[in-house]
């Protein structure tokens, strides 16, 4: 990698900021290396690290800033001197790991930030308990589970009934009309009266065709959604525990 | 480098460096110099020089140079007192770690005659 391209995907990775702070950005680490000479360029690069990293460092930076002063904040407020060590402790534990990264271990403050709690898992005793309550309940569960299988092939058996019901409807139309159109010798009455019934068999099958599409493009993937909602409200809820 | 440099510990050292140059002195420089005292990724120190004029403890200004415009970093009045609250913090904090391997030592001078009598 040389210095530009260096420079051009730093620019990419700095989207997230504002237009200021980013040509502020860029232009330091321009004039960095205009500073630091041609012949250094390498060296530079190598000190410098990957783009990511320089763009992690400056955005950690940026949004943590948002704080009031730090030194304001931890010194001034700094009352008994043998409170300055957890003083040091704590606002560095908050300030000093959120605004650099302990990646590379040299910026890492003095005492360890504070363990995050497991508060995204379900708590092992429910876990138990759900397990327990699964093999307890499962002749019911097996019940319930071919009951809703029961359920689907219904549903689908109604849709390919619908649909053989058009078929059959169509196939009946186009017969009532070839009968008709044989019967226009004979009879002008009798082949009317038979392109009517042929008309009304269409219609009708036209009305079964329209129902199989819609239940089939259009019910199925709404009862799936709304399986799919009920299933994350329920799991979706427990992870806010 | 045993010992991690907290944000406040660098926030100290680029102020007290900053602060030796009265007209003030350009990033590769201050990274340089801070380079010689502590390991310091050099990615890590734009943030450093961007939190403190933010924090107005440092002022910017632009000086052509060869051709170039370059941006100089100067110590302002705030930033001053901030570097003696940081240099005073950092005396009673030394001292007492000190002071602990110290005292430390002494005790175990002390056992190491009371068991070789």
């Amino acid at each position: 990698m040389n210095r530009q391209e260096f420079l051009i995907r730093l620019e990419h990775l700095l989207d997230g900021i504002s237009p200021e702070e980013k040509a502020e950005a860029l232009q330091y680490y321009n004039d960095y290396f205009d500073d630091a000479g041609p012949e250094k360029e390498q060296e530079v690069l190598e000190a410098l690290g990957t783009p990511e990293k320089v763009a992690e460092n400056i955005k950690k930076d940026y949004f943590a800033s948002g704080k009031s002063s730090f030194a304001e904040d931890n010194y001034f407020s700094t009352i008994a001197p043998d409170k300055s060590l957890t003083k040091y402790g704590s606002s560095d534990g908050n300030y000093g790991s959120a605004s650099y990264g302990a990646a590379s271990g040299e910026r890492a403050s003095y005492t360890d930030s504070t363990i995050a709690p497991k508060s995204d898992r379900w708590p092992t005793w429910a876990i138990v308990l759900l397990t327990a309550a699964c093999i307890l309940l499962s002749p019911v569960l097996f019940g319930l589970l071919m009951g809703a299988f029961g359920l689907a092939v219904g549903f689908f058996s109604i849709i390919f009934a619908f649909g053989v019901t058009a078929v059959a409807l169509f196939f009946s139309a186009v017969v009532l009309l070839i009968v008709a159109f044989m019967a226009l010798p004979v009879s002008a009455g009798v082949c009317l009266a038979l392109i009517g019934a042929g008309l009304v068999c269409a219609g009708i099958g036209f009305l079964f065709l329209v129902l199989t599409v819609v239940l089939c493009g259009i019910v199925t993937p709404a009862i799936c959604r709304g399986i799919g909602w009920i299933f994350k409200r329920i799991f979706g809820k427990k992870e806010a525990m | 480098m045993v010992f991690n440099t907290g944000a406040a510990l660098l926030d100290a050292i680029v102020l007290a460096i900053v602060s030796k140059e009265p007209e003030g002195t350009y990033g590769y420089k201050i990274t340089q110099e801070v380079r010689q005292v502590i390991e310091l990724s050099e990615s890590t120190l734009y943030p450093v020089l961007r939190r403190l004029q933010k924090d107005e403890c440092l002022e910017v200004y632009d000086m052509e140079c060869g051709g170039r415009n370059r941006r100089y970093y100067k110590i302002t009045s705030r930033g001053w007192a901030q570097l003696q609250l940081y240099e005073s913090e950092w005396r009673s904090y030394s001292d007492k770690i000190t002071g602990l391997f110290e005292g430390r030592r002494e005790n175990e001078g002390k056992d190491l005659a009371v068991s070789n009598e």
